[in-house]
């Protein structure tokens, strides 16, 4: 026991806060040794940072009390100490360090990065502050800020979120720790600097013998750099073990149910996404049963006790918090739900073209704001929609997905180019006659939070477009169109008269969605409707907006970063980089058959669930970050960062060319295409 | 950042000639005969029209206005009919002691109640915190001429410690300079320690709970390092608006304060002109005020360039 270098147990956290007491951690034990690295997965709410935070004290007390365990860090148990006490500071920073969320929000914005680095250094290792800048300067070397002599003197705010995840690595090493914990340090980052970040961050760690946890709501990303994980959910650990072992035989129904929550780029049919159903534990009502008991498939009268679930053993330590042996429930853990039938339902009637559209914002400069350039938020973008089709649309921040989205609805007005709806032009319609078109267009959000009107009711918030569009509607009628509405996406109708932030994000998401559907729409535009929902969440939602799509013949613009949720939902998939399409392609030749580097590296930077798999995949990991929208590169747009890239690349601007029947790709190095090149 | 300032400064500039528009065209605005409204309608007609002369009334409006200008910045202010002197004395002879006497109490407001807030932020729902919080709101809600009423009778007449009225500048006599401070510049500071201590409280509040104050912890520093490197700077940047107000506020004089203890300075000067419609003195001086008012503004810019590098960089 005692040689782990960091040992938790029985670790318990509350929260006092006037509705009850949180339990956020409740009776967690977990261990790292020397120069590992292990994952704790878990949705918000599971209590995985709260425990990091609450070994370093770090909790706001009060509310916070820590009320039991132990957490033995080099044989020092670091609850027993008081939170600044000087022992408790030397370990933090010294022998562990933290890196936190939001690169945007960690740095402190008034002081210089190096200021923020050589604090710490001589804080703990004592050197001189000529001494401290020296290391600080090579630390962010190590990390890879370019000119790191000049820009160690510069504010958080000079560099992008990539860059300052950068600098909190360096900042997080700078003494020399013996763990650092990653807390959700990539969410806030596109997927292709995600996987930077996370490369250097091993490196990092493996060369300096450093053990790392990894905390996050990804099971990829564990998948893909872990070597123990454990599964948390409501405060608890469920299931601990090998990377391996946990993702080839998950023993406990709550890691079954996140596997199969996700959507995976692998597979070659698409199924329905398994749900887990419910809403997750509620922190304060909770009891010693075991917290997953509501929401588990197979939860008998054995479970029904007030007594957690004490461990079940299986091979090579891998164990499960399950009154339930993995046998009796499982013979094959991934439940086959009814594959989904794509590419042939939808007409060949186009709904929505878009041809050669752009959209520019002026860049303005001095009091007379005289303009000196444009940004090309949108740089002549053709592609069609057919009717009950589904077209997803990736790329990372940025690449002007929402824009698009905006100016197809009008909100913006374009710049350039055209589009058609069910055969008429809307670009140029005049704002007054535009009532109908909106009508049938609707757009849902990506935050479910700020995209609800929190002074209205559920019910009023849904009924919104019925009042406006249908006059003479007597309040019985009107009445009824709003239960049925919400007992269409889920929702019980007797909810109506609530507020919106007494729903959960995931019933918020149903609502936003009940209220675009209000109007009777055609066309739904999703802008990363289910980026803000933890995993289980997102299936259900997932699942809603099919379903809804086969019941009320719709097609959707469906918009994302994330390619495997793209791929589950889309029939056709456009890809965009900096305003410009580069690829458009059927959902399963995309994945199959690739062609633009960039479509390439973006899918090799998507970790997948499944650790053996990740091993065997060939990567190519993209140098550098997206360019700025004022700084388009020359030519091909994606040159500075192709490995491909020759000198034409950097001149000439490639043209959108068909390589397969629906497949085109804007990119000189495929080579010529075969095919005819006709309109596909 | 030298072209922020060079922007602030043409803005600044703008400001000032609209202003001295305003301040000039406040002579159409007087009903009737300025003159008649000024000396009263006991003058004979000759003496009437002599100073209507004399003040280039008889003139087209934009000539007088332009010479109105010109002689401002050659520093003739104009002349005072009722204080029989010119604007530009007046000013020079009043300006010090509400100068000596505002910067003096702004300096204490923002002192103790920069301190007052940090403090209560910092110890936040402790006893300690709550007792500052309560005197702050009480110190914000207490009209100043109440509070100098109470003191007077208090320190003055009841225990005959302080004088109840007049100022010395301190470098006249120092220690008579200092007695007659006290209760002038308690009773004006007051208001400003309750408001500084009020804001800093509640910016420093929301500084504690960023993620950088969690960095910082996370860091090992100890707890008064964090709040003195991090969070201060951070918490003080709302605060520079307020201090912009206050700045402000003494320069211009308090009208109330100086006209309870009888002390001869601008707010008085102001109060005379509007009373007694001696309209070149109010144009000058407000003019002046409202020059000082810019400049106050464009420190206040300058300091949040200091501050905050994001205003800098912009």
């Amino acid at each position: 026991m005692s040689n782990h270098l960091l040992s938790v147990e029985h670790l318990k956290t509350v929260f006092k806060t006037p509705g009850g007491i949180v339990r956020a951690v409740d009776d967690a034990s977990f261990y790292v040794d020397e120069g590992e690295i292990i994952g704790i997965v878990g949705e918000s709410g599971s209590g995985k940072s709260v425990s990091m935070l609450s070994i370093l004290k770090l909790i706001s007390m009060p509310p916070g009390e820590i009320q039991g365990g132990k957490a033995l860090f080099d044989g020092v148990d670091m609850l027993a100490l008081a939170p600044n006490s000087p022992e408790m500071r030397k370990i933090r920073g010294g022998g562990i360090s933290m890196i936190f969320q939001e690169p945007m929000t960690s740095l402190n914005p008034v002081l210089t990065i190096g200021k923020q680095i050589t604090e710490s250094i001589i804080l703990h290792l004592g050197l001189s502050k000529e001494q401290a800048r020296q290391r600080a300067i090579d630390l962010l070397n190590q990390v890879g800020i370019p000119d790191a002599q000049t820009r160690i003197d510069y504010y958080p705010t000079q560099f992008s979120g990539g860059m300052r995840q950068r600098i909190m690595i360096a900042m997080a090493m700078s003494c020399n720790p013996r763990l650092i914990i990653a807390d959700e340090a990539t969410t806030a980052l596109d997927v292709t600097t995600q996987e930077q970040i996370l490369e250097l961050l091993k490196d990092i760690v493996k060369k300096s013998h450093t053990a790392l946890i990894l905390i996050t709501h990804n099971l990829s990303i564990v998948a893909r750099y872990a070597e123990r994980i454990y599964v948390m959910y409501a405060g608890n650990v469920m299931e601990e073990g090998k990377c391996d072992d946990v993702f080839e035989h998950p023993s406990h129904p709550y890691t079954i149910g996140l596997l199969n929550a996700a959507p995976r780029l692998n597979s070659e049919v698409t199924r329905k996404l398994a749900t887990i159903p419910g809403l997750p534990a509620n922190p304060i009502s909770k009891t010693q049963r075991c917290p997953f008991f509501e929401r588990c498939w197979w939860a008998c009268e054995k479970c029904d006790v007030q007594e957690l679930p004490s461990a079940r053993g299986y091979e090579d330590a891998h164990q499960a918090f399950c009154w339930r042996d993995r046998e009796e429930f499982l013979h094959d853990w991934r439940m086959d739900t009814e594959p989904i039938h794509k590419n042939q339902a939808h007409s060949p009637e186009i709904l929505v073209q878009v041809q050669n559209l752009s959209k520019y914002f002026p860049v303005t400069k001095g009091i007379t704001h005289r303009k000196v350039g444009d940004v090309k938020a949108l740089d002549d973008v053709s592609f069609t929609i057919h009717r009950g089709e589904t077209l997803g649309l990736v790329g990372e921040s940025g690449c002007g997905k929402t824009t698009l989205a905006k100016t197809l609805l009008r909100l913006y007005d374009p710049s350039g180019g055209q589009i058609l709806f069910d055969g008429q032009r809307i670009d140029d319609l005049p704002e007054r006659k535009l009532k109908d078109f909106r009508r049938h267009v609707q757009f849902i959000f990506q935050d479910p939070y700020g995209s609800l009107d929190p002074r209205q009711s559920a019910g009023s918030v849904v009924g919104e477009a019925i009042r406006a569009q249908k006059h003479g509607l007597s309040s019985k009628e009107y009445e009824a169109q709003i239960d049925e509405l919400f007992s269409m996406v889920g929702l019980d109708p007797s909810l109506k008269d609530r507020a919106p932030h007494e729903f959960s994000g995931g019933q918020r998401q149903r609502l936003c969605i009940a209220s675009a559907l209000a109007s009777g729409p055609s066309f739904v535009i999703c802008d990363e409707p289910i980026s803000a929902l933890d995993v289980s969440i997102q299936a259900q939602i997932i699942n809603l907006l099919m379903d809804l799509k086969e019941q009320k013949g719709l097609t959707y613009l469906f918009i994302a970063h994330d390619l495997s949720v793209v791929r589950h939902i889309s029939d056709r998939i456009v890809v965009m980089y900096l305003g410009k399409v580069v690829e458009i392609s059927r959902w399963d030749q995309l994945y199959r058959q690739p062609l633009h580097p960039y479509t390439q590296a973006l899918l090799s930077a998507i970790p997948t669930p499944d650790p053996k798999l990740e091993r065997q995949r060939k990567r190519t990991t993209l140098q550098g970050e997206v360019p700025s929208l004022t700084h388009r590169p020359q030519g091909c747009i994606f040159h500075p960062r192709c490995p491909y890239a020759t000198e034409r690349c950097s001149q000439e601007a490639p043209e959108m060319r068909q390589y397969d029947q629906g497949h085109f790709a804007a990119c000189f190095q495929i080579g010529e295409p075969t095919i005819n090149q006709q309109e596909g | 950042m030298g072209r922020f300032l060079l922007k602030r400064l043409g803005q600044t500039v703008i400001t000032l000639f609209i202003v001295s528009i305003i301040s000039f065209s406040l002579i159409q605005f007087i009903p009737g005969d300025p003159v008649y409204t000024m000396m009263g309608t006991d003058i004979t007609p000759e003496y009437h029209d002599q100073i209507y002369e004399e003040m280039g009334l008889n003139k087209p409006v934009y000539e007088q206005y332009i010479s109105w200008l010109v002689n401002l910045f050659q520093g003739d202010m104009g002349y005072s009919y009722y204080l029989r002197a010119d604007v530009s004395t007046v000013i020079a002879k009043r300006l010090p002691t509400t100068l000596c006497l505002g910067v003096t109490s702004a300096i204490v407001s923002v002192i103790i109640g920069i301190a007052f807030g940090v403090v209560s932020a910092v110890k936040r729902q402790t006893l300690l915190d709550r007792t500052i919080t309560i005197f702050a709101n009480i110190g914000v809600a207490m009209p100043s001429f109440w509070l100098v009423t109470v003191m007077v009778l208090i320190f003055s007449i009841n225990l005959g410690w302080l004088p109840a009225t007049g100022y010395t500048l301190p470098w006249v006599d120092l220690a008579a300079s200092l007695r007659q401070s006290i209760l002038p510049v308690f009773c004006m500071s007051l208001g400003g320690i309750a408001s500084y201590t009020r804001q800093t409280r509640s910016s420093m509040l929301e500084v504690i709970n960023q993620d950088y104050i969690r960095t910082a912890r996370s860091k090992g520093l100890k707890e008064g390092q964090v709040i003195s490197r991090h969070a201060i700077k951070n918490g003080l940047i709302p605060i520079l608006t307020l201090a912009g107000t206050t700045l402000r506020g003494c320069i211009g004089g308090s009208a109330i304060i100086e006209t309870m203890f009888n002390i001869v300075g601008m707010g008085q000067v102001m109060v005379t002109a509007v009373n007694k419609c001696d309209y070149q003195l109010l144009q000058s001086s407000l003019f002046f005020m409202a020059a000082i008012t810019c400049g106050c503004n464009l420190l206040v810019d300058i300091a949040y360039g200091i501050a905050d590098p994001r205003v800098r960089l912009e």
